[in-house]
């Protein structure tokens, strides 16, 4: 969902949403029976994540697959997106995630936090 | 060294699935998903932008919502499909057959008004749709009650 409104740090190129997800090969019904199932004494059976998503795509080993049953294909495909030399590029972070918390970084290049959730930030480069 | 390096490399970006096996009619994370616009121009530009001279210091989401008066509706079909985002193939929830969603896109004071359609079959089941990072002030019961409504609306602050 992007909701464009007053900007106040200026930018050349918005590349849209960057959808960061941690993923789950077993069936969602599976998962929450087990975190709600009753169990004294004990925490909660908290599932293991299979994979980490960037824009709903990335590859994923099968030889580590729990279920061999069931078809699966190595290098399906990682997400791209097109950057241009020299240009101030916006990224549109989305933590789409079930569990965990999402480090985002870019090899080489600095990232500056402009905004969170609509809501202007004090502006910081990491 | 240098040549097996290089294959390797290609075969690391190179997508054994075609985009409709991995995420159906979802276009995010491909070159030819489109680059957004600063802000949405089919509406009224006083002074210049949708939303005048509102900004985050003359502005308080509390007291005063910023309205442009413009409705922007969008049809959400949610259905079940099997898909391989990762490669290992799953049954997925979709919406417009896509996985990830549609992008949703509004301007500062617009409201935005979604119809979903529960497609859902094999089998059937009910769902809804909660929308994170609103205030949802005067619609809070338009934050993903199950059941009962198919139509959601409120505005995006």
């Amino acid at each position: 969902m992007v909701i464009y409104g007053p900007t106040q740090n200026d930018y050349d190129i918005d590349v849209g949403p960057i959808l960061l997800s941690d993923y789950y090969h077993r069936r969602y019904e599976s998962i929450v029976k087990d975190l709600v199932s009753p169990r004294p004494k004990l925490p909660p059976l908290k599932p293991v994540s299979d994979n980490n998503l960037i824009n709903g795509k990335m590859n994923f080993d099968c030889n580590t697959a729990t279920d061999k049953g069931v078809k699966c294909a190595n290098n399906a495909g990682l997400a791209k997106i097109r950057f241009q030399t020299g240009k101030r590029h916006r990224l549109r972070l989305v933590n789409t995630g079930a569990d965990a918390a999402q480090k985002f970084s870019i090899d080489g290049h600095n990232m500056t936090v402009i905004e969170n959730d609509f809501v202007a930030v004090e502006v910081s480069t990491i | 060294m240098g040549l097996i390096s290089a294959v390797i490399n290609t075969l690391a970006i190179t997508s054994s699935l075609d985009q409709l096996l991995t995420n159906g009619a979802s276009s995010l994370g491909l070159l030819s998903s489109s680059t957004l616009p600063k802000y949405l121009t089919n509406n009224p530009l006083p002074d210049g932008y949708p939303w005048g001279k509102h900004n985050c210091t003359n502005t308080n989401p509390y007291k005063q919502e910023v309205d442009t008066g413009v409705t922007r509706t969008y049809d959400f079909t949610i259905s079940r499909r099997v898909l391989s985002p990762d490669g290992y193939e799953k049954n997925l929830i979709l919406v417009n057959g896509q996985f990830p969603g549609p992008t949703i896109q509004a301007n500062w004071g617009d409201t935005i008004v979604v119809k979903v359609t529960n497609n859902i079959s094999s089998p059937l089941e009910g769902t809804s749709i909660h929308w994170h990072g609103f205030l949802q002030h005067n619609s809070q019961w338009m934050d993903g009650t199950p059941g009962k409504y198919c139509f959601y609306q409120f505005d995006p602050i």
